[in-house]
């Protein structure tokens, strides 16, 4: 088979790998750069290059001009409806070839119906002479598939190799046999393969979203409320994660969830159920509790300083939405950055992959503190220095387990204001420094 | 020499005896190019004085008693700054406030100070609390953003911003962070107390607005204001720095109160409270509209102001409203002006006319302090129209109060309104600019018929019906139709003027309420009174200290006037009054 694929994250690095590896021929667009999708996964990075000195995976940086009809063609990680701007001839060839788009990453309920019916729209826009066109029926036939298959980063190729289940959201029955034996390799030892349409398909990904980011805010709420009676959530989450019914997953308290993904398919359905502003919905409740939470940390540090923030200097530890990502896009550390300097306090961030990203937010102001306000350090200890405090906002790996006594000695008021519960109160309090994490450490009345 | 006396004067007096006075309005249309030569329009802004009880010949004296009366050089000398408070030796440049922001003006320099960059400055330090406000990060005591913002301070302090945030409510602009406005000003307390069962102590805000930063009912609302925030956080510092903004003349006070520094904005001597909705006490209306409708406020207000000062007397819209104020109290003798727009959200219009008019011309005395001997300000109320009809209409169709009115309603409404509603409402505009055509024009024309004749004996009969014994009665003898149309009868002659206004919006809003600004001054200077002070309001000010310390004391009150002690001795009798002691 010919598969193209699109995307550059995780999700699309590993489709190619695997899909290479079992003998297809694939073909990887708009590959550029984004070694960091490998930075927790050694050995899908060595199977990709593999693959792709077996020349069964190719990769391009831009649209091609020559003859290749894909039989396949798999979007993961970007918005579908990018590709059909960026890749117009491609994918226009291959669908009058009766290929097939597959759609990892779904955003919307609905969204591949959407998409190929603006594309038919837009065919008949520049080709009104086509009358091949005016006979497709989007109804009946939908060359858009959606397969939101679950791949964790640090166990990329098991979750696709060896996945606990394949939702295959397919419209066209005379697809389904193909897309059928495009994942066998991956389906042999018991079927595990759901046919669905891909509305339902769509849903369910989106269902699944809405359901993990809700667990998330309940969990903040929870933190909220153990602050206040003075319980250590993260004795309450193993409490509540051991229970079968629960589950351990997603019970982390934080300040917050980031990135588009998440909270982006969250606001699109929950704007769709609120049609009045006083409609009662959890989702829009899941979404503000979210939103509040990313203020959190600002809220620690403004009472810690007392309301006096001018001058204060705040080291900050992780700005990405999360590790092993270098976006930045709606990241609670954005949130606090914004809060801090806007009192006129000024920051020092270090982010292991999120540096070009920060500069170019702040590089020339952000319209509210002045632009010297964000300082970009090039290791997470240089951070500390001539800082009042410290902030955590992502756990990347290497903040688990930092030198406590250079951050005792390196800021001026020892005290970690901890957005991801890396670390033990008790132990700080014993080294000399302030421990102020979710629902756990000290708590400050106003 | 009294302006009666004047040669101009008399000419009107004379005019009106032989050409009007014992004319109705509705003949008066039998000059037919009557409408064209009485509607006037400047802008977005149309005013209709053809049901007004006058001609072109009363509006040819009236400009010529304004001439006696120097108005071109009154209106010179107002927005060029010159002490035109004559009993506070203050300036009144509120045009100033709306000035030099569209277009470069020469410096207009008063005591040492450049008006227009200290205006532009108070107006940048407005603006960036605007942003902070809006943006989320101007934090209460626990680090939460400010949501709700209360505006407490009373007369020109609260109705300017009361009146435009009612009015603009559609312009509301939807920032990251919106902010929820509320006014506090009676002095009872009712509205603060209402407000602190209502709102989040964390993210409410209070704006004190007063001009002294003495105003009793204002610190006495602010004070409640602290002593609610206290009961959530006790420190007394953060609460007063995150949660007070000031706005006043006097910095020391607001410092002395805790007002922090940059939570500080100017007035300045020179604005009248009732004018200063366009200075920083606006802030609520910036808060609401955004600062760009503020600026657009402003701007048409300012448009006005190009319009008052550089138009011809004889198509200056504000001159001649206020020569119609000044012939309706004087020659027609009318002492009642009601304010009627036919547009609900122009609800706190009257109320806010009701001061800038009543205040600023409840004048006895002429600038030279000489008792007047002609009539100035008459009572001035007013209702949202087609609620009044409701209400105060009757006394207007058939009382025995001769009432002037202003009628006003936009020609355009309802444009944003989109769906299947949209027609609906499009036919209550209708319906509700055919009542207010209707209600001026039965109001000029009333029945049309001569007053029903019915005989005092027929009367006396009437009124003795329930005593007697209707057997008795031949019914013949007394003329029932003719009572009952007596009582249906409308005398008519009520004459009104009316103000179209292309839209409301910001920039409309500040023109219309510009124009009656303007207006007061029209009809200040031809009664040569000063329309900036308000010496009225101090006596019951101070009688009110002495009262409070006669109410606090366990004494039985004697030192007042047999009513007052009475009155404060009921109260001290009562349990209430000794709880509130």
């Amino acid at each position: 088979m010919n598969i193209a694929i699109f995307g550059e994250g995780l999700k699309s690095k590993v489709a190619a790998a695997i899909f290479a590896s079992v003998g297809n021929q694939v073909f990887v667009f708009n590959a550029t750069g984004l070694k960091k999708a490998f930075d927790n996964e050694p050995q899908l990075e060595a199977l990709y290059l593999q693959q792709k000195k077996s020349t069964r995976l190719i990769e391009f940086q831009e649209e091609i001009n020559n003859e290749i009809v894909f039989d396949y063609i798999v979007v993961a990680d970007i918005e579908l409806s990018s590709i059909f701007v960026l890749f117009e001839k491609q994918i226009s060839k291959s669908l009058q070839n009766k290929g097939t788009i597959i759609n990892l990453s779904p955003t919307e309920i609905g969204e591949s119906e959407k998409i190929y019916k603006n594309y038919i729209a837009s065919l008949k826009v520049n080709d009104e002479l086509n009358e091949d066109l005016d006979r497709i029926d989007t109804q009946n036939y939908l060359p858009i598939c959606c397969i939101p298959l679950l791949i964790r980063e640090g166990r990329a190729i098991s979750d696709f190799s060896r996945p606990d289940n394949i939702i295959l959201g397919c419209d066209n029955s005379q697809q389904v046999e193909g897309l059928k034996a495009l994942f066998y390799p991956f389906n042999r030892a018991k079927d595990v393969v759901k046919v669905v349409s891909a509305r339902d398909a769509e849903f369910s990904c989106f269902a699944g979203n809405a359901m993990l980011a809700t667990r998330l805010s309940f969990m903040n709420e929870m933190a909220d409320l153990a602050e206040q009676t003075g319980v250590d959530i993260e004795v309450v989450r193993e409490c509540i994660g051991s229970d079968p019914r629960i589950g351990n997953d997603y019970l982390y308290p934080s300040c917050g969830y980031g990135g588009s993904a998440l909270a982006g398919n969250l606001a699109k359905v929950a704007d769709a159920l609120k049609t009045r502003t006083g409609d009662l919905g959890l989702l829009n409740v899941v979404a503000e509790i979210n939103e509040k939470q990313k203020d959190i940390l600002f809220r620690k540090i403004w009472k810690f300083f007392a309301t006096e923030l001018k001058g204060i200097k705040i080291a900050i530890w992780g700005v990405s939405f999360k590790p092993g990502s270098p976006s930045i896009v709606a990241a609670p550390a954005i949130n606090l950055i914004d809060s801090l300097i806007a009192q006129g306090a000024s920051v020092k961030v270090y982010d292991p992959l999120a540096s070009d990203n920060i500069r170019a937010l702040y590089g020339s102001g952000n319209g509210i503190g002045n632009k010297n306000s964000v300082e970009i350090a090039e290791n997470r200890d240089e951070a500390l220095m001539g800082c009042d405090a410290l902030a955590i906002c992502t756990e990347w790996k290497e903040f688990w387990a930092p030198d406590f006594e250079l951050i005792k000695s390196e800021l001026n008021f020892p005290a970690i204001f901890d957005g991801r519960n890396l670390y033990q109160p008790d132990l700080l309090k014993k080294d000399g420094i302030r421990y102020f994490g979710i629902g756990r450490g000290e708590n400050l009345i106003n | 020499m009294s302006i009666t006396e004047t040669l101009e004067w008399k000419l009107l007096q004379e005019h009106f005896d032989t050409d009007l006075a014992d004319k109705k309005i509705g003949e008066l249309f039998q000059d037919k190019h009557r409408f064209k030569d009485l509607c006037f329009s400047f802008a977005q802004l149309s005013i209709d004085f053809s049901k007004q009880k006058l001609d072109k010949k009363s509006f040819k004296l009236l400009i010529e008693l304004a001439n006696k009366m120097n108005l071109t050089d009154a209106i010179n000398a107002l927005v060029s700054g010159e002490v035109v408070n004559t009993t506070e030796k203050r300036s009144a440049l509120h045009t100033a406030l709306r000035g030099n922001l569209f277009e470069e003006h020469n410096a207009l320099i008063l005591d040492d100070i450049d008006i227009h960059q200290s205006v532009k400055q108070q107006l940048d330090n407005m603006s960036t609390m605007v942003n902070k406000l809006t943006l989320g990060q101007w934090r209460g005591y626990s680090g939460k953003p400010i949501t709700d913002v209360v505006n407490i301070g009373v007369g020109g302090s609260d109705l300017g911003p009361l009146l435009v945030c009612e009015a603009l409510d559609e312009y509301k602009v939807n920032p990251k962070n919106p902010i929820n406005v509320h006014f506090a000003s009676t002095m009872d307390g009712s509205q603060v107390s209402h407000l602190f069962s209502e709102l989040n102590p964390e993210t409410t805000l209070f704006i004190i607005v007063s001009k002294s930063f003495g105003t009793i009912d204002t610190l006495a609302n602010a004070s409640s204001a602290k002593d609610w925030l206290l009961g959530f956080c006790s420190d007394e510092t953060i609460v007063t720095k995150q949660h007070f903004i000031g706005i006043s003349t006097n910095d020391q006070k607001m410092e002395q109160w805790g007002i922090a520094k940059d939570a500080r904005l100017k007035l300045w001597d020179w604005v009248g409270g009732r004018f200063s909705l366009w200075s920083t006490v606006g802030l609520t209306i910036a808060l609401k509209i955004g600062m760009d409708g503020f600026l657009e406020l402003l701007k048409g207000a300012h448009e006005l102001d190009e319009h008052f000062h550089s138009s011809d007397l004889e198509s200056n819209l504000p001159v001649l409203l206020g020569l119609v104020g000044v012939w309706n109290s004087n020659f027609l003798k009318i002492k009642a002006q009601a304010i009627l727009p036919y547009d609900a959200r122009l609800k706190f219009f009257p109320s806010y006319l009701t001061q800038l008019e009543m205040e600023s011309n409840g004048k006895s005395v002429t600038l030279e302090g000489i008792k007047l001997d002609y009539e100035s300000c008459p009572v001035l109320w007013g209702e949202i129209g087609p609620n009044a009809q409701h209400a105060f209409y009757q006394l207007l169709h058939q009382g025995t109060r001769r009432v002037a009115c202003d009628f006003i309603a936009p020609i355009k409404r309802f444009s944003n309104d989109f769906g299947k509603h949209q027609a609906s409402l499009h036919e209550q505009h209708k319906l509700t600019l055919a009542n207010c055509f209707a209600q001026s024009r039965a109001l000029m024309l009333g029945s049309q018929t001569e007053r029903p004749e019915v005989t005092d004996k027929k009367s006396i009969d009437l009124i003795d019906l329930d005593q007697i014994d209707l057997d008795q009665i031949d019914l013949d003898q007394i003329d029932i139709d003719q009572i009952d149309l007596a009582h249906r009868y409308y005398p008519g002659d009520q004459p009104s003027t009316t103000i179209l206004i292309e839209k409301l919006t910001p920039n409309t809003l500040g023109k219309l309420i510009a124009l009656y600004e303007h207006k007061v001054f029209v009809m200040a200077t031809i009664w040569n009174i000063n329309p900036f002070d308000q010496w009225g309001v101090e006596l019951g000010k101070e009688m009110a200290e002495d009262a409070l310390v006669a109410l606090k004391s366990e004494k039985e009150v004697t030192d007042f006037d047999a009513s007052t002690n009475g009155l404060m001795n009921l109260v001290k009798a009562s349990s209430y009054g000794s709880d509130s002691k």
